[in-house]
């Protein structure tokens, strides 16, 4: 009788399971029929039927195992093939991988946090990453919809290109004839429009990740996807981040050796380039300027040799990145 | 849930009628607790005056539309005592559609109701 049980159960979720192909085994289709067609038989057996009575009542019910894989399948999104799978798992990390590539070549060439850039890069690559990977199931009433996105795009990309513009006078100029008072004339020079459309474009690309997270079906889905976009953009940032702290740690060092000197012994009498050897410090270039007043240390990225981190005891943006 | 079990028949309703208020019907018992669908499918029965049934396979795939509709999320569970099942709940957004639906339904049968009365076939 259990054998049979097994049987004639076991049979409805296999041929359920071959009607639905890839859709049941993904969505867990077949797995929730039959926990609940265990529950429905035992129901019935609570009621006092037979085994047999119980497994046929509780089949009959379910309906015919193709005519609900049919009505399913018009439910569920088609996953593709299992070759297709594979396509799109291997092209989506192909692309998260070139993002993190991107990021990293791209993050040496500015000190400290630059949310412009970081976002441009994640953000241009995230909903492809989105589109490729498979087994997300996107919402069918799609509130954040292409078009809405587009659109948005657009407006945020329009607004940011129009930009401030500004004036500025010029000295007057003092005409005058012989004999009449001079009349000063003060023209007006309207600057160029101050554009930033790598902020519109982050902007822009920030509101098509929105839609398209918003448009994922599945929490656990949309959470996985938000913390891949934050792990790839930390991963990168931490590590240059802390590169820049080794640098600040060794600068503080090096400044108040110099400071140091400065004020016990005045300006530096020559200007002296050389490594920081007198320090200990091979890795590091000082310069001590003409004017003997200021100096200018210049340190190699590790992580990146093409670049140096460069700081300057005179000027106000003290710090900055060379190629 | 009761261990009585009732005989399961088809709805005495057209298909027609049935279908445009499977939704209604699975968001408000929803609306109650997160059921699995056998759960739902017996609770049905004991709900209201019983005459509403509907096969345990058409209810599958009303589940799977109304999730990517966004209205009812599902979750595999394990009860203390029980085996485990993929549960249906309402989200926030399901419950804003119940009770909208719930009002566009009492308002669409008192239409249809009172000109059927003044026909004179109620």
């Amino acid at each position: 009788m259990f054998e049979r049980e097994d049987e004639r159960v076991r049979g409805f979720l296999d041929s359920l399971r071959v009607a639905l192909g890839e859709r049941g085994g993904d969505a867990g289709v077949v797995d929730e029929v039959r926990a609940d067609l265990e529950s429905h038989i035992a129901s019935h057996r609570d009621a006092g039927a037979s085994d047999d009575e119980a497994i046929t009542r509780a089949l009959d019910e379910m309906g015919n195992p193709y005519e609900l894989a049919h009505n399913v399948r018009t439910e569920l999104p088609p996953f593709g093939g299992k070759a297709l799978t594979v396509v799109r798992y291997v092209l989506a990390a192909a692309v998260l991988a070139w993002t993190l590539v991107l990021l990293w070549a791209l993050r040496p060439g500015a000190y400290g946090f630059q949310p412009t850039i970081l976002a441009l890069i994640a953000l241009l690559h995230f909903p492809v990453v989105l589109l490729l990977w498979p087994r997300i199931v996107w919402r069918k009433n799609w509130l954040f919809g292409v078009g809405p996105a587009l659109v948005g795009l657009t407006i945020v990309f329009g607004f940011m290109l129009t930009g401030t513009s500004s004036t500025s006078h010029s000295q007057p100029l003092l005409l005058h004839e012989e004999g009449a008072p001079v009349t000063p004339v003060v023209p007006t020079i309207e600057a160029e429009p101050d554009r930033s459309p790598a902020h519109g474009i982050a902007l822009g690309l920030a509101a098509v990740s929105f839609g398209l997270l918003m448009s994922m079906q599945r929490r656990s889905q949309r959470r996985a996807a938000l913390f891949a976009l934050l792990a790839t953009v930390t991963i990168v940032e931490v590590v240059f981040q802390t590169e820049e702290a080794m640098f600040r740690s060794d600068l503080t060092e090096i400044r108040e050796l110099l400071d140091e000197r400065l004020a016990s012994s005045g300006p530096f009498t020559e200007e002296w380039r050389g490594s920081g050897e007198l320090i200990g410090r091979a890795d590091l270039d000082i310069h001590l300027t003409a004017s003997g007043e200021s100096y200018v240390v210049r340190w190699n990225r590790p992580l990146s040799p093409g670049h140096a981190i460069v700081y300057s005891s005179a000027g106000d943006e003290p710090i900055w990145v060379q190629d | 849930m009761r261990g009585i079990v009732m005989r399961m028949s088809p709805s005495r309703f057209s298909s027609e009628l049935v279908r445009s208020s499977t939704d209604l019907v699975v968001l408000a018992l929803l609306r109650d607790r997160p059921m699995y669908g056998y759960e739902i499918l017996m609770t049905l029965t004991d709900r209201g005056t019983g005459e509403l049934q509907f096969k345990q396979g058409t209810l599958y795939p009303v589940l799977y539309r109304l999730e990517r509709e966004g209205w009812i999320r599902a979750k595999w569970e394990t009860p203390p005592q029980g085996k485990r099942h993929k549960v249906y709940s309402l989200t926030a957004e399901g419950k804003k559609v119940q009770r909208a639906r719930t009002k566009e339904w009492r308002r669409f049968t008192e239409a249809v109701g009172s000109i059927l009365e003044e026909c004179g076939d109620v």
